[in-house]
């Protein structure tokens, strides 16, 4: 077989100049790729990302970003001011959090369990049924979700009477109200979160399987030992990425499934930040809040990125 | 693959299809009924008397539909920019996903790219700033004001280059060796080892762009060339009451077997690619074609 | 001028003079904001004048409520080619959108971006914003300049509150869209065919409400032996302005104004919700919730969700606006045989009349981008709407009578007189007893073509509906009739759009409201936490909110 120009990539070489030139020529092909991304990142990402400025003034839109009055952080003490302000934060991690990470746990059972199926019609028709909800809005399941929860006569709690359980006013009490916001959308989300697993799952090397079936592991051991592992990378990575919405609860689930009496337990920054908009023009507010979340999410992804690298020695991007 | 046949396993199987069934019909259910109601009286719709079958069965809103020349060319727009918009967005993600799965002792620039693109995950300008940026590219009132902005998603970047990573290594070394360049390699042996991760990352763009609405209804001035969803969501609001000058304008107000018949024939086609592309996820064609 | 003044004496049969004197202001334009130095000199004004060459003029549409056919659309209709022909102002659409709230959100972007239209339409809010930027222009002069006679008789029409709510600091910004403020006015919808069954009379006082309430509750007022009925609609906001069956016609009955600013004895704007005639009314609500009259989980049902039970015949009373058989209860006659709603004047706590709540005037506000090269094309095209519409009315951009297509919602700068509604009651009426309908206008036909073809089939929705609002036997506009004709409201205090604190702490001040009225209902808290709210509501800036209110109004 005839050599071509390139070197064996992955071969460790000191670097005098003609190795770097070499290596600068062999990686020109991964330069040439990356550039569009670069590109249209920088005019639709880092352009607009001007705007951050926002949150540091009073904006004034014919005067636009240069010409604005500055007033520090003013907007972000405003937010900080706000009476609620620590039940509404406390609401929306606690709501944003439970999503993460419930709603990952059953997104993978779910997969494992399909895993499981024999069947491949049953296995299609399922994943196609449980993937159809992500595809509904919050505002036709929020009419449909009054009914099925009402205590008079609401579908769930007949069932729960079944039982002998009391009716339970899933979206007036504030014990329940966050609990039946999770639970639905986990009930919304799980099917479409399945996809990506199923995907990872395919990439498993069946023939680690059968190994392990000569070694005598059953099912359940080698779910452990092989199929785990084998999505592991892809759990960590989207568990990471998810960290990135622990301060985005879900506005339209709870603007159209809230009411005053659940205000205490389900009032989020989100919902928080559109009733002032309704009383002014407040762009610095909404931007101030908005870095916020940016802010800490990402120093919540760089700290979990550098203990995974740590830990694990494996950079997840 | 590899099947024990023993008691617990027949006990598992029984467990496991009932509740994954329960779970489906669960799921099923609110479409059942967003189908009642599109076939049903608007009166009887009104009285929230509809549950899971149609009450007093007409095709009214169908019809009504039907004959809307509107729905028919959202429709149009809406499957070109799906169509073009995830050709672009799968094309853009493989091409930076590829140089960005190489290690950085082999590929310096990586962390720098890496990094370049994260932080516009993390940190966004903003709804208006967004609108002057595009407005200025003169981009207002074109198709590609949907699609240019979302073309790179950092996200399935991310996605793409996990599972590059964990194509085996000696794939690679061994092309390099019959003589391939990185082009070749991408396309040739990495794209179709992919699949899978190819085809969940098209059925999100896809889902992505049509599901799309905002964005319609911000960048393109006229409801003609809006896609299906803005069509639809700006269709289905609570009519502004205050706005009115004349009772007698309000007897245009669509009835809400409409609207829910609009959603369900929106809804479908989206509904239609995910089975169709189920086949790209069956197990072991991975791993076996890499072994042959 | 000839017409106008005829709306105006059409407006009551009974009793023209006092509904003259109460909602007709003396004289035209006397509040304005006059800068009379300037006006004096200058040349006669044509207020109809056309533009030779014509001007172009862009504008943002919205085509909800509209209709179109195969001569128009939103882009080239018969109201474009008029501003044309007629005015030479070419018309323009830099954007259009099929709804108001598409409208709102894309406005809003507009706004921020500073890249708005030469004439548009905007909120209170919008207004506000658009001022302090300095993107829109000073009407003041232009208006009294150009502002025809006729026109300023409208604006009139509501003792200039309008034209208030559209000035700061002395200065006029905008043309108001002056809305049918009766709208606002409420009253009890109560279904007749239950009253009859359980041979109830119609209630005068709350007390008999309750009452009414307990027997549609209890008694199997749609006789299927099954207790699955409910008293009183109530929803998730409790008090809501327009377009959802609040309360809020309740708490006036008791001389209480939750949500509204209203002036008080000694002549002060206060905010209704902190008053002390809200604890009866709170109490009367929570007395209903206990004995299960409104429906347990109202706290979480939206106005849909009432609405339906309304339609499904299983609610026997809402306090409800003339509107509300259009968008709340019209499917009641075809799903339940012989159901019947009337309408009837807000009962009272002492059985004397109550005073109902009647709203702004200005709806939205018609404003003139900065650096529009003719500002008073603006006042012109009001001039036009008015004109056309009201004084020598021109019907080919009114309505095609074949085909019933509106024409007149195309025009890009238009408003209804505050009492058009109430006009056309009346002619209905006196066209339905005498027969004739010679002399009645083009919409009032219409309107008794469609009574007629109701009472040929009782389950005509549309026929149905214009009798309840306009037709006779008590209908809305009966009770509108009787409010306005007896003086038998009260005014909104509030003619500025927000204050500085407002803007800050009000929708805190709202969540804090709301909160303390559900919890008080529902029985969580005593009446007690109203005092309670009353402090805190002072303290967390509703003291500051009302200071400054009164000394911007």
């Amino acid at each position: 077989m005839l050599r071509g120009d390139f070197d064996p990539p992955y071969t460790l070489q000191e670097g005098n100049d003609e190795m770097k030139s070499n290596r600068w020529k062999r990686n020109l092909p991964l330069h040439l790729m990356i550039i569009p991304g670069v590109i249209l990142i920088f005019l639709f990402a880092y352009i607009p990302m001007g705007g951050i400025a926002m949150a540091f003034q009073k904006f004034i839109p014919n005067r636009g970003l240069f010409g604005s009055e500055w007033v520090g952080f003013a907007n972000f003490v405003y937010m900080i001011n706000m009476p609620d302000i620590y039940d509404v934060v406390r609401n929306t991690v606690l709501i944003a959090m439970s999503k993460i990470v419930l709603g990952q746990f059953v997104a993978i059972m779910a997969a494992l369990l399909l895993n499981e199926m024999r069947n491949r019609r049953v296995v299609r028709t399922v994943q196609t049924l449980i993937y159809m909800p992500h595809f509904l809005s919050w505002v036709i399941l929020g009419g449909i979700l009054v009914d099925v929860l009402s205590t008079n006569g609401g579908i769930v709690n007949q069932l729960l009477g079944v039982f002998g359980i009391e009716p339970i006013f899933f979206l007036g009490s504030n014990s329940w109200f966050p609990i039946t916001l999770i639970a639905s959308d986990i009930w919304k989300e799980f099917g479409f979160s399945t996809i990506i697993y199923l995907a990872a799952l395919t990439s498993i090397n069946p023939t680690l399987y059968e190994a392990a079936y000569i070694d005598g592991a059953n099912r359940w051991k080698q779910t452990l030992h092989i199929t785990l592992p084998g999505i592991g990378p892809i759990v960590v990575l989207l568990a990471l990425l998810s960290l990135g919405n622990v301060l985005n609860a879900g506005f339209e689930q709870v603007f159209m499934l809230y009411s005053p009496q659940v205000y205490r337990s389900g009032d989020i920054i989100d919902t928080m930040v559109y009733r002032i908009g309704f009383q002014d023009f407040q762009y610095g507010v909404s931007t101030a809040v908005n870095l916020f979340k940016s802010v800490i999410s990402m120093v919540l992804i760089i700290i979990s990125y550098r203990l995974v690298y740590k830990i694990a020695n494996y950079r997840i991007f | 693959m590899v099947e024990p046949n023993s008691l617990s396993r027949k006990l598992f199987h029984a467990a496991n299809y009932s509740i994954m069934i329960a779970l489906s019909l669960f799921c099923l259910l609110p479409f059942i009924h967003i189908w009642a109601i599109s076939f049903s009286d608007s009166a009887a719709v009104n009285g929230g008397l509809v549950k899971l079958w149609p009450v007093d069965f007409n095709l009214d809103a169908y019809s009504y539909i039907l004959g809307d020349s509107k729905f028919g060319s959202a429709f149009w727009i809406s499957l070109q920019r799906t169509v073009l918009g995830t050709l672009i967005n799968v094309l853009l993600c493989v091409l930076v996903a590829y140089p960005l799965s190489k290690e950085s002792t082999h590929f310096p620039a990586r962390s720098v790219y890496v990094w370049y693109f994260m932080l516009t995950m993390l940190i966004g300008g903003g709804l208006v700033p967004n609108y002057m940026a595009i407005k200025a590219y003169g981009l207002i009132d074109s198709l590609w004001a949907l699609i240019l902005p979302g073309a790179v998603s950092v996200y399935f970047i991310v996605l793409m280059l996990n599972f590059f990573r964990g194509l085996p290594r000696e794939l690679e070394e061994s092309a390099f060796v019959d003589g391939a360049g990185h082009w070749t390699i991408l396309f040739k042996i990495y794209m179709p080892l992919s699949l899978p991760s190819i085809a969940t990352i098209s059925l999100f763009a896809m889902v992505g762009h049509w599901n799309a609405w905002f964005d319609g209804l911000l960048y393109l001035n006229r409801p003609e060339n809006y896609p299906l969803q803005t069509f639809l969501q700006t269709i289905i609001t609570q009519p502004d009451m205050s706005k009115l000058h004349d009772v007698s304008q309000m007897m245009n107000v669509t009835t809400r077997n409409v609207k829910t018949a609009q959603i369900f024939v929106g809804m479908l086609p989206i509904l239609l690619v995910y089975p169709f592309l189920q086949r790209f996820f069956i197990k072991g064609i991975v791993v076996g074609s890499v072994k042959g | 001028m000839l017409a106008v003044t005829l709306t105006l004496s059409a407006c009551s049969t009974s009793n023209t003079s006092s509904n003259g004197e109460s909602v007709s202001p003396p004289a035209t334009g006397q509040n304005n904001p006059v800068n009379g130095e300037s006006s004096a000199a200058d040349e006669t004004i044509d207020p109809l004048g056309k533009y030779d060459p014509p001007i172009d003029l862009s504008v943002v549409r919205s085509t909800e409520w509209l209709t179109f056919d195969d001569e128009n659309t939103i882009d080239d209709n018969i109201w474009y080619d008029a501003y044309l022909r007629d005015l030479g102002i070419k018309v323009s659409n830099m954007w259009t959108v099929p709804s108001g709230e598409a409208f709102q959100s894309k406005l809003n972007v507009s706004i921020s971006s500073n890249d708005i239209p030469d004439l548009l339409s905007v909120n209170a809010i919008q207004l506000k914003t658009l001022v302090e930027a300095g993107m829109i222009e000073d009407l003041t002069e232009i208006y009294e300049k150009y502002a025809s006679e006729d026109l300023k008789e409208i604006m009139g029409q509501d003792n200039n509150q309008a034209i208030h709510a559209s000035s700061f600091d002395g200065k006029m910004y905008a043309i108001p869209a002056l809305t049918p403020a009766i709208g606002t006015l409420k009253m009890l919808w109560i279904r007749q065919d239950w009253l009859d069954k359980l041979k109830l009379q119609p209630p005068q006082t709350t007390e008999e409400v309750l009452q009414i309430a307990r027997a549609f509750t209890n008694d199997d007022p749609d006789g299927n032996n099954k207790k699955d009925t409910y008293g009183l609609s109530v929803n998730k906001d409790i008090t809501s302005m327009w377009n959802a069956p609040g309360v809020d016609g309740l708490f006036q009955g008791f001389g209480a104004y939750p949500g509204s600013w209203i002036q008080d004895s000694s002549g002060k704007v206060v905010y209704g919700s902190i008053l002390p005639e809200m604890k009866p009314a709170l109490q009367m609500l929570n007395q209903m919730y206990k004995e299960g009259l409104i429906d347990k989980e109202f706290g979480v049902q939206d106005s849909t969700k009432v609405f339906e039970s309304l339609n499904a015949g299983k609610t026997g009373m809402f306090y409800g606006d003339f509107a509300s058989p259009i968008y709340a209860n019209k499917d009641t006659i075809l799903n339940v045989d012989g159901a019947v709603w009337n309408a009837y004047p807000l009962p009272s706590v002492d059985g004397t009349p109550a005073n109902a709540y009647l709203g702004s005037t200005a709806s939205s506000f018609f404003v003139v981008k900065k650096g529009y090269k003719n500002p008073e094309a603006a006042v012109k095209l009001a001039n036009y709407w008015v004109h056309t519409q009201y004084v020598d009315v021109d019907r080919s951009l009114g309505q095609n009578a074949e085909t019933g297509v509106a024409y007149y919602p195309y025009a890009i700068l238009s408003f209804s007189p505050p009492l058009i509604h109430l006009t056309q009651h009346n002619e209905v009426v006196k066209a339905l007893q005498s027969g004739d309908t010679s002399t009645i206008s083009e919409d009032s036909q219409i309107k008794i073509e469609s009574i007629k073809a109701y009472r040929e089939n009782p389950k005509d929705v549309g026929g149905w509906l214009t009798d309840r609002i306009f037709g006779e036997g008590h209908s809305a506009m009966e009770v509108v009739a009787s409010y306005l004709d007896n003086q038998l409201y009260v005014n909104n205090a509030l003619n500025v759009p927000t204050t500085p604190t407002m803007s800050e702490k009000m929708s805190t001040l709202n969540k804090m409201e709301i909160t303390m009225m559900t919890r008080i209902i529902m029985g969580d808290v005593g009446i007690e936490e109203f005092d309670k709210f009353v402090q805190d509501w002072n303290r967390q800036g509703g003291e500051q909110i009302t200071k400054e209110v009164n000394e911007m109004n």
